[in-house]
């Protein structure tokens, strides 16, 4: 019997015929046009999704202060690119500066207050913004100027809250910014030598690109140094110039800047000075010093035996004489005293010799000035000073006595960045309440930390800075939100107004503010006024009304002045310029001084915890992921060790292992560890990575200047028998030179 | 003039008298006395000695009787078809760790399509490890099967009859291992469709520049070629093998025998077919591993790209599958009790070609390390040091050992041939030697290239060792498997062959002139109404 | 592109400002030491000399987009090539991961997905929306930022006009500090890139293998250099 075949029934079956035969039919007709319109050649890549929308602002990433460019879509940042008309940055950007993405788009993030609600170590418990402020400005009133700030980077704007906040709580200290980067960049060895021998305590101004011969002692200008991308663009043009500049590097590891400078001179550590000292006697004994040098440089170099000194120091004499007749018939030569003086107690004789060396052969004037001062003088200074070493030994010192109830850590993370030895860690446990306002559960936080109040990452908040060294443009660098905050965080600024309201007077009073925006744009007015008054108009932003100047400030990433201004340094020929050889501490089955420097991408370890920088390789090594410790292929060869074998790292204070990388670049008197990992938390990429080089330093002063001789540590190198294989991008030990390029 | 003895009364090819390895049942003092070596004392002597004797004239060579004849067909009906009928525990334990084998393979598979193809050790520069190894060595060994196969049936070589079934099943087992490789080393095998020339509406075709592509072809090719040689002249023994069973087996059979009734014209259109397809299978054979080495050898790289590749390729896989033939053979011979048909005689021949086919090997193998060593090119010089004195060095120096010095020193003496446990030991270590040689190809040239920061390393990962180890499992799995399915004799051309030796030593009779345009199939078909029905 | 050897310092920048503009995925430690990195620009390190006199040399090594790609006919499905401006182009969807191309590059510069790319949120929101995030099982490579070149010719189609020498550049070039990286049109005699392409100090990378690469390299000068 057939089914029913009802009306209803017809229509739905030919509806399902018609529509299998439109999609048969369309399947069979297509077009070839049609087909050739949609190929799956046509990747995504092919198409324009949308319009950027572009943002400036101001990397945080380093202390140099860049101007960036933040381009987004749909309120995301996808890629940050130099802002071309920044003085600093003219359009170019560091591997960290490119990495800011992954500050504030990072999976460890802390994603809302925490407070502790158990033992200091224990996890966490989520708070709200209320209680957490409370808390804080609890403990704000509660201090009696029995508080204390710790940072490893401030910008500029948050300097000087802090500064305000210890003032109003009536606490006599500084903020404290140190870690051993900072120390390692030597700035205020170099400020003080720049005073003395240069005429004022500023930075000085290292006109790289006018120079057609540049000695390098010890800088790592083109890593991490200071300023490294303005340097580089210096470089360039040193390079670029009508007649090809030279760079000769004078230090004990072969770093990238040696890498590409034509000459690499490799004294022992801490005898760069010496370098300084031998070449100005050659200039001297060759009567190529330039004319119109202060008559009295020359006594400096008076009673310098080269011959002996350059034996002494390991050094090709004529290597030496080739370098010292170059330098000094260059039409613009150039000596930059670096950092990595600064790691030996002879440091500030080492800087003057430098200095005196640049003043033998005319630099002053023609290739080194001084940085200008900043845009507005007043409200706007301080600008963030770098603590010594002595001021952080002090404030732990001063917490272990349980003289502080009250620290806050800004952005710092002072259980990873300071030595062991300094005792944090013991001294922690005596200090009442500690709030960490980091955006990342660093390490200090994560172990002692009562309190957890996230600020934005720079990409999320307002701000100005005033870039130190600048260029010869006088800025004031714009710093604003390009993207909404991903988390429930807020800017550090904001938080302190914020408890500062709170916890009343005297806090209230002296941070009036509602909140960061009202507070830069009031600093921003001051400076124009500052700027009126000084009667500086030509400047990049060309309008007088307030309101167009702080949008135009804001379009187009700040401003800078558009007259180049080098103050002219009045050089005065410095007294005690004999470095004498640094002392050598705890000697005893200790063969090895220990060099640390800077990871080009890791810095002192703050960025540990994005992807991209751990995954990128130290340019000599190519390591990745790692620590790691380098050691000269002789002495590799008499220890038998190999690329990969685990050895033990002993100073006197601790000691750590690591794998071994047999470096070329690095003498048989030393072995060289970068900075960065070996952090206990700090998310899931930094956590219980590589080993904390840091922990290894000796506590020794560099003279009576309260900083730390981070490079006179002596270790011994023990093998474990282990063998790892090192994460690095060269595939195989045998990367010597290929034909065909 | 003594008669020729009974249990020499097989065709030459199969005079074999021993039974089991090594071991020899006939009686002693049924056989002619022979010297037992220069200057000894008489002894009994074995089957070749009796043909000596047969050709001197001293033993009569009486052919056997038709009633004969037909005793030994169905002794050898008997024999085959036992062994495809009965399962006994033994077998079912060997299946079963195999088919176990078999099965971690798929597992080992499943397990790095869902992690990624990373689970592998396969990195930057050494993209290719050991699957590809693997796919060069499984399709080298298909070779021998086709090609010894099908070139000893056009040189008509009348020992080659109990062999040739054996061998082609081999070449079809490899090939559908091998196969698998080109699958399994993809990122993305479940895209492995791109590849396939299929009309579409975006008009996307594979690129027929890409060796990869030709590959593809050659392979589909071969593996299809291969399988219709291996069947065509099977259906004579499907409808044997139809004939003596029952039930569910006699169904398959009788549809695979596709209708056999063993009528003059279906003898006539076999035979035709055969010919004209043994002729045309040969060079399908070469051209296939011309193909897999241009794979290599159209690349850019050092150690790849070289001209000798094809032909060193070819003589490489024919190498191996000569070796690999015999291991299974031997094993074979043993497991379905064929002692009687294949015999040490074929051992003896089979190990000649083998020491030929390793000189040539040789011969190509120096050509190809002396060039790169004196051509001055500084990628090829570091390899070739890397392989002989470098780190590579035990692979190279173990496979130079068992691939050129173990046959050339072995193979030359009868006594190792005919000796079933050293010719094991040997073929098979020249087989591990083969899948060296190709591991230091594809591996060993990628470690090194132009630049040296991006020299590399490899080592193998956990799923290419199961997967690559594996595929023996698999291998030995589908000849364990079939051969309850599929007669790994081939029935009809060895019963040929005894009535062809017959005919050629008397002549043909009078009383059997009435089937001399043909031979017929021992077995006598039962026309019933059943078997028709079955075969339609 | 033109590359001058005398200027890179080996900062990394190009590397980092590549990962973040094509949506590079980082692999971890591990995976490193297996030699799976899928750094699409690397800068290798060579020795020149060693200890106790070593020089050394940084090649900036990316994909060199030849104009006679050995990469491209290996490829079974087309997955591999050749734009109509000259790029060596990856199509991700199409490929399949035989790895034959990365096998036949003789720069080593195509990498391979070894497994699924990891963007922990909201790690993700930093994705360059313009770029494919790429799967398991396939090859990428640099693409000479076709994005933005795919950018900057709709712009100027839109106003009618060929793409200005400077208007486009990939992420590498934009960041490089000391601009030793150069990128321009080949076939424009007048563009920066092509006039350093006929420098004294230009050479191809292995340039006898007659891949004719697109990017020119410029030899470091100096006495110690080169």
């Amino acid at each position: 019997m057939m089914p029913k075949f009802t009306r209803r029934e017809f229509l739905k079956k030919s509806r399902m015929l018609a529509a299998a035969g439109t999609l048969g039919l369309s399947g069979c007709g297509a077009r070839d046009d049609q087909a050739r319109l949609v190929p799956f050649l046509q990747t995504p890549e092919e198409q324009v999704a949308g319009t950027f929308t572009y943002f400036t602002s101001l990397c945080q990433m380093c202390p140099a202060g860049c101007g960036i460019l933040v381009r987004t879509m749909n309120g995301r940042a996808n890629k940050l690119e130099g802002n071309p008309q920044h003085p600093v940055s003219q359009g170019r950007l560091c591997a960290r500066g490119q990495a800011g993405l992954q500050a504030i788009y990072n999976p460890d993030r802390v994603q809302t207050p925490q407070v502790r609600t158990n033992e200091r170590g224990d996890p966490f418990a989520p708070t709200t913004w209320d209680e957490g402020l409370a808390i804080l400005a609890e403990g704000l009133s509660q201090s009696q100027g029995r508080m204390a700030i710790y940072s490893g980077h401030l910008p500029d704007h948050v300097y000087r809250v802090a500064a305000r906040l210890l003032d109003a709580g009536g606490s006599a200290r500084r903020p404290i910014v140190w870690n051993l980067y900072r120390a390692a960049e030597g700035r205020n060895l170099l400020q003080q030598a720049a005073a003395e021998v240069l005429g004022a305590e500023r930075l000085p101004l290292f006109d790289i690109g006018a120079a057609t011969a540049v000695i390098s002692f010890n800088a790592g200008f083109l890593e991490t140094w200071l300023s490294p991308v303005q340097y580089a663009r210096g470089f360039a043009e040193l390079r670029k110039g009508a007649t090809r500049g030279s760079l000769v590097a004078v230090e004990p590891r072969l770093s990238s800047t040696a890498a590409v400078a034509d000459e690499w001179l490799s004294p022992p550590g801490g005898r760069e000075g010496d370098v300084a000292l031998i070449l100005g006697r050659i200039i001297l004994d060759e009567r190529l010093g330039a004319s119109d040098r202060p008559s009295e440089v020359d006594a400096i170099f008076a009673d310098v035996s080269v011959r002996d000194s350059a034996q002494e120091l390991g050094l090709d004499f004529e290597q030496v004489v080739r370098i010292a007749r170059g330098f000094a018939q260059a039409d613009a030569p150039l000596a930059i005293p670096g950092g990595g003086l600064s790691g030996f107690d002879n440091a500030p004789a080492a800087m003057r010799a430098v200095l005196a060396l640049d003043l033998l052969v005319g630099a002053p004037n023609r290739t080194l000035f001084l940085t200008p001062p900043p845009p507005a003088g007043g409200e706007l200074d301080p600008r963030e000073e770098v603590s010594s070493y002595a001021d952080a030994a002090a404030l732990v010192e001063e917490m272990g006595a349980g003289q502080v109830d009250l620290l806050l850590v800004l952005d710092g993370d002072p259980y990873h960045d300071l030595p062991q030895a300094m005792g944090f860690a013991d001294a922690a446990a005596q200090v009442l309440l500690i709030v960490d306002f980091s955006p990342f559960p660093t390490d200090t936080s994560v172990l002692f930390a009562d309190l957890h109040l996230p600020q934005h990452t720079y990409l999320e908040s307002w701000g100005f800075g005033v870039p130190e060294p600048g260029t010869a443009l006088r800025t004031m660098t714009a710093q604003q939100p390009a993207v909404p905050p991903v988390f429930d965080t807020r800017s550090l600024a904001d938080i302190l107004f914020a408890a500062a309201r709170l916890a009343g007077p005297p806090y209230a009073d002296r941070l009036p503010w509602e909140d960061e925006f009202t507070y830069v744009r009031q600093s921003v007015e001051t400076m124009q006024q500052a700027l009126n008054s000084q009667q500086i108009q030509t400047g990049s932003i060309l309008t007088n009304n307030l309101e167009n100047f702080f949008f135009e400030w804001r379009q187009f990433g700040g401003w800078w002045s558009a007259q180049e201004d080098r103050p002219e340094v009045s050089p005065t020929v410095p007294q005690n310029a004999r470095p004498e050889p640094p002392v050598r501490l705890a000697e005893e089955g200790r063969p090895f001084r220990l060099q640390i420097y800077p990871h080009l991408l890791l810095a002192e370890g703050r960025h540990a915890n994005k992807t991209w920088m751990q995954e990128t390789p130290e340019p000599m090594t190519t390591v990745v992921w790692q620590s790691w410790v380098e050691i000269n292929p002789q002495v590799a060869e008499e220890l038998e060790l190999e690329t990969g074998d685990i050895v033990r790292v002993a100073s006197a204070v601790g000691e750590v292992e690591v794998p071994v990388y047999v470096f070329q670049g690095i003498g048989p008197d030393a072995v060289a560890m970068p900075m960065g990992q070996g952090h206990v938390a700090y998310g899931r990429y930094a956590s219980g990575r590589g080993v904390n080089t840091v922990d290894l330093l000796e506590m020794t002063e560099v003279g009576d200047t309260g900083e730390l001789a981070w490079g006179s540590t002596w270790v011994s190198i023990e093998k474990t028998g282990e063998h790892e294989p090192l994460a690095r991008i060269e595939r195989s030990d045998a990367t010597e030179m290929p034909t065909g390029i | 003039m003594a008669r020729l003895p009974n249990w020499a009364r097989l065709p030459r090819y199969s005079r074999g008298p021993t039974r089991g390895l090594g071991h020899d049942p006939v009686p002693e003092a049924e056989r002619p006395l022979v010297r037992q070596g220069h200057g000894e004392e008489f002894g009994p002597g074995s089957v070749l000695e009796v043909q000596d004797a047969v050709a001197d004239g001293r033993i009569e060579d009486v052919p056997p009787t038709e009633q004969e004849l037909e005793e030994m067909d169905a002794a050898l009906d008997g024999v085959v078809l036992r062994s495809m009928t009965r399962i006994g525990p033994g077998y079912l334990l060997l299946a079963l760790v195999l088919g176990f084998g078999t099965l971690s393979l798929f597992g080992a598979w499943l397990y790095q399509i869902f992690q990624g193809i990373g689970v592998a050790g396969i990195n930057r520069p050494v993209f290719w490890g050991f699957y590809i190894t693997s796919f060069v060595f499984w399709i080298g060994v298909s070779h021998s099967g086709t090609l010894i196969s099908a070139i000893l049936r056009v040189l008509n070589v009348e020992w080659r009859r109990p062999l040739t079934r054996g061998a082609e099943a081999m070449t079809l087992f490899s090939l559908m291992v091998g196969a698998l490789f080109p699958l399994i080393h993809l990122g993305r095998v479940w895209k492995f469709y791109f590849m396939i020339p299929y009309p579409n509406v975006r008009e996307l075709w594979p690129n027929f520049h890409s060796a990869l592509v030709w590959d593809l072809v050659a392979i589909l090719t071969y593996m299809t070629s291969s399988a219709l040689f291996l069947f065509m002249p099977m259906i004579p023994d499907m409808a044997t093998a139809r004939d003596r069973t029952t039930g569910i087996r006699r169904r398959v059979y009788g549809v695979l025998a596709l209708g056999w009734r063993g009528s003059q014209q279906q003898w006539h259109r076999l035979h035709l077919a055969m010919k004209v397809y043994t002729i045309v299978i040969i060079p399908v054979a070469v051209s296939v591993h011309s193909i897999v080495s241009w794979d290599f050898a159209m690349t850019t790289n050092e150690g790849w790209h070289s001209t000798i590749f094809a032909p060193y390729f070819v003589i490489g896989a024919i190498y191996s599958g000569v070796a690999a033939l015999i291991t299974v053979l031997i094993f074979v011979r043993r497991g379905l009790g064929l002692q009687e048909y294949i015999t040490k005689f074929h051992f003896d021949r089979l190990g000649l070609i083998l020491l030929a086919v390793s000189v040539i090997w040789f011969y190509m193998f120096f050509a190809q390390v002396l060039t790169n060593w004196y051509g001055g090119n500084p990628v090829d010089r570091e390899l070739e040091e890397l392989h002989i004195f470098g780190a590579m060095a035990p692979l190279w120096w173990f496979m130079v050992a068992v691939n050129v010095f173990l046959p050339f020193f072995t193979l030359w003496f009868k006594r190792v041939r005919r000796s079933l446990p050293a010719m094991v030991v040997i073929t098979v270590l020249i087989n591990m030697g083969m899948w060296i040689e190709r591991y230091l190809i594809v591996v060993g040239s990628n470690v090194r290239n132009h630049l040296p920061f991006d020299w590399g390393d490899y080592t193998p990962g956990i799923p290419e060792i199961i997967i690559a180890g594996a595929t023996f499992a698999m291998f030995a799995f589908l000849y364990v498997a079939l051969s309850k399915a599929l007669p790994f004799v081939s029935l009809w051309e060895v019963k040929e062959g005894w009535r062809l030796d017959k005919w050629r030593t008397q002549g043909i009779s009078e009383e059997e002139t009435e089937s001399v345009e043909e031979p017929q199939p021992a077995a006598p078909l039962p026309s019933t109404s059943e078997a028709g029905e079955a075969a339609t | 592109m033109a590359i001058d050897l005398d200027l890179c310092t080996a900062c990394q920048a190009c590397v980092v400002a590549c990962y973040a503009e094509n949506n590079i995925a980082t692999v971890g430690e591990e995976q490193i030491q297996n030699g799976r990195g899928l750094h699409w620009i690397r800068i290798e390190r060579y020795w020149k000399t060693e200890w106790p006199q070593p020089q050394a040399l940084f090649l900036p090594l990316l994909c060199q987009h030849c104009v006679n790609a050995p990469c491209e006919p290996v490829c079974p499905v087309f997955a591999s090539v050749h734009s109509d401006d000259g790029l060596n182009l990856q199509v991700y969807n199409r490929c399949f991961g035989t790895r034959y191309c990365a096998n036949n590059c003789p720069y080593k510069v195509r990498m391979f997905n070894w497994f699924k790319p990891e963007f922990p949120e909201p790690l993700n929101a930093s994705l360059n929306p313009d770029v494919t995030v790429r799967g398991v099982g396939i090859m990428e490579k640099c693409t000479f930022c076709v994005q933005r070149i795919r950018r900057a010719r709709q712009q100027a189609r839109a106003e009618g006009r060929k793409v200005l020498e400077g208007e486009v550049v990939p992420a590498c070039v934009q960041t490089c500090p000391t601009g030793a990286l150069t990128f321009g049109d080949l076939n424009d005699p007048n563009s920066l890139v092509a006039r350093l392409a006929q420098s004294e100090r230009g050479y191809n990378l292995l340039e006898f293998l007659g891949t004719q690469p697109s990017i020119t390299y410029l030899k470091g000068v100096g006495a110690e250099r080169g």
